[in-house]
């Protein structure tokens, strides 16, 4: 039958071609009618026939269709990222990598719920104690509860819950080029990252159901400290076999085997000791310094560096061997067409609210932006997460209206698009001209044209899902400036920022071309503004509504946009010290996008120390302690304390919405589609793919 | 003829490293920092001197403070042993990011070639042999539109067609979701899901070899051999496969052969319509994600094949007319 079809098929094809051709009929060809052909069948679907083409087909022979939806219990989930195969974040996971992970990876001692909130994960800890040292550092004890397994049925144990810890942390995965930095907020974690010490002081194995993490004095207070001293189970055998265990004698744990050999920590000591005490080429002189500043390893180091790294890289992009902790265990990759299958972990205990998967089945696959929709319609897939384009929505929207076989979920976005601006030099260094341009800019009109009227306009840097948000949003929105859209109010911000002069020195009049301040230097400054652009459609946006508009040219400004490649923004935005021009440029304002971690840290974003500034880590090069220690405040706070927590937050975001470091111009609204035999659908911003498939069920 | 062969392959070698060190100096003059842009995203979670330190061992790892000549060399001499390098941005060798992609296009161009040299050839004769007539007009049309017609719309219209409307076929990808059969059921399935791509493929396809073989058909049917032919009673058949189509291959042949190489060519826009994980969608993002050591590998790949088809083009005159004789 497939054959048939294929047969007829291309004779259609064929004919297809003829009929288009048909209005030639001369010996020379005609011109190709490109855009008809594109949008005539698009514009008239022809719905009614299309139904019962459908129909028939049902009628004559099993259709096509049906090996997608007849497939029980099953959720496909159709993402434009393919999976690698490299679930695990050492290296370079991508998104659905992640989502492959989060399924595969659970029973943490903290998760999220979907409003981005952590819980202490009830249904895996038994027990969690948390005691401050003397040094100002907290230890959190966590015991774990009885009855723990892997999917293959091994018992999950305190060990377990360290060695995630250990291994990304370890000096021997910076070798195999890991990036993790997995005990980063834990006691004693630059000593062991350095491969200065063998033992992780922060990280205790108590017994074979107790563990504690201590979290470092210099990470104190913390709202989220406890999320920091929180892990969650890692095979360690899975990855370098059972040669290696992890031990401790009560000074914290090591790596007791072969792997732990793969560095020489006192050469490593020893080089570090010599450096900080600026007596580098006299230590260097010894033997086993000499070895560490080489940083190469001995032959024999060689050969085990070279067998861990095999069994690592195998490990790595390991499929049914996969240990899961999971709700899901991988049953299949195809590297091929990048399909990732995981079906059910019966032996997973559930999540923090003792919530267990009922699908079945999970299927991941990498669709199309400009077909997935279509995917979704024919049954190909059945869940479509994350749409934030306008035609998109629209397309699936209509199909939710058009019956009832689809259905869809929004939530706002946890981030924003914005124009980014540098506050140290040119004429945005006033905090007027920050102001001014954003009253020059009419933000509705700028979403409603970018987001097809799925998104709004946020005040601050927050996302509107956010649950901080959400529990101070009367007070916030009270309390900030909306920088409506109002031409006159600019105008008066750049007076007050005094751009008062025209380019001969006098008065500025309505019809001078740009406005001028005299410097102290008495040389008079131009009121421009340089824009390095990406180009993108937000770009093209602000072209027309602020580079172009005639209210900014009346106002008596001038921008000037450069549009580069987006590496090359980047290296300008940061002033990467490596190339002179990027390292001094005057480039004033650049549009960019943000999206906010679970955690909610704006720590150093406003540092004014002059090292980190160098470091690019202030990008507004906004230099405000008031700004800098209100930031920094946010999660220096108890976490108990939830009240202080929105406060500060409320605190800096008023703040900022004053000093305006950026415009914010559009937050998404984010939509799922899904096939309407996916029930009590539910997600967030917040939440991973792993709470997706948890809370939603396949009606029968 | 052997001494042809090594002559020829001792240009290749140089026209190789020529090309090496072009493409080579050229994607690595592009600006951007390579370090920075994969360090970036660790860096609010770690402290400025921290960050500094990784950033300079990520770049010591790239052999980015090395002077451009020294990297070439370590680069090329790796390429001579047979490693290709690692992905920057799949941290793994580029020869594990390219086999299955590899393994895709190969198998969805020999039944694209098949196909189209399957129908090019025979048609390209016809309408050579029919020349003028409403049939021959009638193809040269169908063919020109195949063409000229963007592929993108071609894809569309195919998948709103046949896909959505009539749900013959699925609007894209190689397998049905959680597919669960034998090999032979597996092969079917990817060939139902391949119908749409390959059917673009070959109309788009159609044009190029159907025209080039109808015009060297038509000038060897014009020849006065052909009239000797059919003067001396030969039945038509023979006319036209023994004497005309022999005579007019020389030319056909290069195009055939260029075609046949192409068999590794990913084409990047069918692949990203049809989500398959194919050589084009490979190379266009790998130019997006700057990762370089991925790109230069599938371009030397591609050199290399070039060579080799311009090599075997010329070679195959020789075996296709006794007239042509490669000396060196």
């Amino acid at each position: 039958m497939m054959r048939k079809k294929i047969t007829i098929f291309l004779l259609l094809a064929l004919l297809l071609t003829s009929v288009l051709a048909g209005c030639g009929g001369t010996d020379e060809p005609a011109p190709a009618p490109e855009e008809p052909a594109a949008e005539a069948p698009a514009e008239e679907p022809a719905e009614e026939p299309a139904e019962e083409v459908a129909e028939e087909e049902e009628e004559e022979d099993a259709p096509f269709v049906s090996e997608y939806v007849g497939q029980d219990n099953t959720l496909i989930f159709g993402d434009t990222t393919g999976a690698s195969g490299d679930w695990e974040t050492f290296w370079a996971n991508n998104a659905m990598d992640y989502a492959v992970l989060q399924l595969t990876q659970k029973q943490a001692t903290m998760e999220w719920d979907f409003e981005g909130a952590p819980h202490v994960n009830e249904t895996a800890v038994e027990n969690v104690e948390g005691t401050e040292n003397e040094d100002g550092s907290m230890t959190y004890t966590w015991t774990i509860k009885e009855g723990l397994v892997w999917s293959d049925g091994s018992p999950i144990t305190a060990q377990d819950y360290v060695s995630g810890i250990l291994f990304g942390s370890s000096p021997q995965m910076v070798k195999f080029k890991s990036k993790s930095q997995a005990g980063y907020y834990l006691k004693g974690f630059e000593d062991f990252y350095k491969g200065k010490t063998r033992v992780f002081e922060g990280v205790n194995l108590i017994d074979d159901k107790t563990f504690a993490l201590t979290v470092d004095a210099q990470h104190r207070p913390n709202f989220y400290e406890q999320v920091n001293a929180s892990s969650s189970p890692f095979n360690l055998s899975y990855w370098i076999g059972d040669d290696t265990v992890i031990k401790d004698d009560g000074e914290g744990c090591y790596f007791d085997g072969e792997f732990a050999e793969m560095i020489n920590y006192e050469a490593v000591a020893a080089a570090e000791e010599a450096e900080e005490a600026e007596e580098a080429e006299e230590a260097v002189e010894g033997e086993e310094a000499e070895e560490a500043e080489e940083e190469d390893l001995t032959p024999e180091q060689q050969v085990l560096f070279d067998k861990y790294n095999e069994m690592i890289q195998k490990a790595r992009f390991g499929v049914d061997n996969w240990p899961s902790s999971g709700p899901y265990v991988i049953k299949s990759f195809d590297e091929q067409t990048k399909e990732v299958v995981l079906t059910i972990n019966d032996k997973y205990p559930g999540n923090f609210e003792g919530v267990k998967p009922s699908i079945q089945t999970v299927v991941i696959q990498e669709v199309q932006t400009e077909t997935s929709m279509d995917q979704l319609r024919t049954g190909q897939v059945s869940l479509l997460t994350g749409q934030m384009s306008g035609d998109e929505i629209n397309t699936g929207l209509d199909m939710v209206e058009e019956g009832d076989e689809f259905d869809f979920v929004s939530y706002p976005r946890a981030g924003y698009g914005l124009i980014d601006f540098k506050c140290d030099v040119g004429p945005t260094r006033f905090v007027e001209v920050r102001q001014a341009l954003a009253k020059l800019l009419d933000r509705n009109e700028f979403v409603q044209r970018f987001t097809g009227g799925f998104g709004s306009v946020v005040h601050g840097p927050y996302g509107e899902g956010q649950w901080f948000y959400q529990e101070t949003k009367d007070e916030l929105l009270d309390l900030v400036d909306f920088y409506e859209y109002s031409p006159e109010d600019a105008i008066v911000l750049l007076e007050e920022a005094g751009f008062t002069l025209n380019g001969d020195g006098e008065d500025f009049q309505e019809g001078d071309e740009l406005r001028h301040r005299m410097g102290d230097d008495g040389e008079l400054e131009p009121l421009v503004i340089k824009w390095s652009s990406s180009g993108n459609e937000v770009s093209k946006i602000l072209d027309v509504l602020l580079a172009e508009s005639p209210e900014v040219k009346k106002a008596g400004i001038k921008i000037e946009e450069d549009t580069m490649d987006f590496t090359e923004l980047l290296n300008y935005y940061y002033r990467e010290q490596s190339d002179e021009k990027y390292a001094v440029n005057d480039y004033n304002m650049f549009n960019l996008a943000t999206n906010f971690n679970k955690t909610y840290d704006m720590t150093d974003n406003f540092t004014t120390d002059p090292e980190k500034v160098a470091l690019g880590f202030n990008g507004n090069y906004l230099l405000d302690p008031e700004l800098e220690a209100a930031a920094n405040a946010i999660v220096k706070t108890d976490p108990t304390d939830l009240e202080g927590f929105k406060q500060k937050f409320v605190d800096y975001v008023v703040l900022w919405n004053e000093l305006l470091p950026q415009v914010p111009l559009y937050s998404n609204e984010v939509h799922d589609f899904f096939s309407s035999n996916i029930v009590e659908y539910q997600n967030s911003a917040m939440a991973d793919m792993s709470m997706v498939v948890l809370y939603a069920k396949m009606a029968q | 003829m052997l001494k042809y062969i090594i002559k020829r392959i001792i240009y290749m070698i140089f026209v190789f490293f020529v090309m090496s060190i072009l493409l080579f100096f050229l994607y690595n003059m592009i600006p951007g920092d390579r370090a920075m842009q994969e360090v970036l995203p660790l860096k609010e979670r770690l402290r400025p001197a921290q960050f500094q330190e990784l950033y300079e061992q990520t770049r010591k790892e790239m052999g980015l403070d090395d002077p451009l000549i020294l990297r070439y060399k370590r680069w090329v001499t790796e390429i001579l042993k047979g490693n290709l390098g690692d992905s920057d941005r799949q941290k793994r060798p580029v020869i594990d990011i390219i086999k299955p992609p590899m393994r895709n296009t190969i198998f969805i161009n020999i039944f694209a070639i098949t196909l189209a040299l399957g129908i090019t050839i025979p048609l390209g004769i016809r309408t050579a042999v029919k020349k003028d007539s409403t049939f021959d007009r009638v193809v040269q049309v169908v063919t020109i539109v195949g063409y000229s017609v963007p592929v993108f719309i071609t894809a569309l219209v195919f998948i709103y067609i046949f896909a959505v409307l009539l749900r013959w076929f699925p609007v894209s990808g190689m397998n049905t979701a959680n597919f669960d059969g034998t090999k032979w059921e597996k092969l079917l399935d990817t060939m139902w899901h391949l119908a749409l791509p390959l059917a673009i493929l070959t109309l788009t396809s159609l044009a190029g070899v159907t025209r080039y073989v109808r015009a060297a058909m038509a000038d060897a049917l014009s020849m006065d051999y052909i009239k000797t032919a059919r003067a001396k009673g030969l039945s038509e058949k023979t006319v036209i496969y023994s004497h005309a189509w022999r005579n007019a291959l020389l030319p056909v042949i290069t195009l055939i052969i260029g075609w046949v190489m192409s068999i590794f060519s990913g084409a990047f826009i069918i692949e990203s319509m049809f989500s398959l994980n194919g050589m084009g969608r490979l190379y266009i993002d790998s130019l997006n994600y700057k990762d370089f050591n991925v790109v230069l590998a599938i371009q030397m790949f591609y050199i290399i094949i070039s060579l080799m088809g311009n090599l075997i083009v010329d070679l195959s005159y020789g075996l296709v007319d006794p007239r042509v004789r490669i000396d060196g």
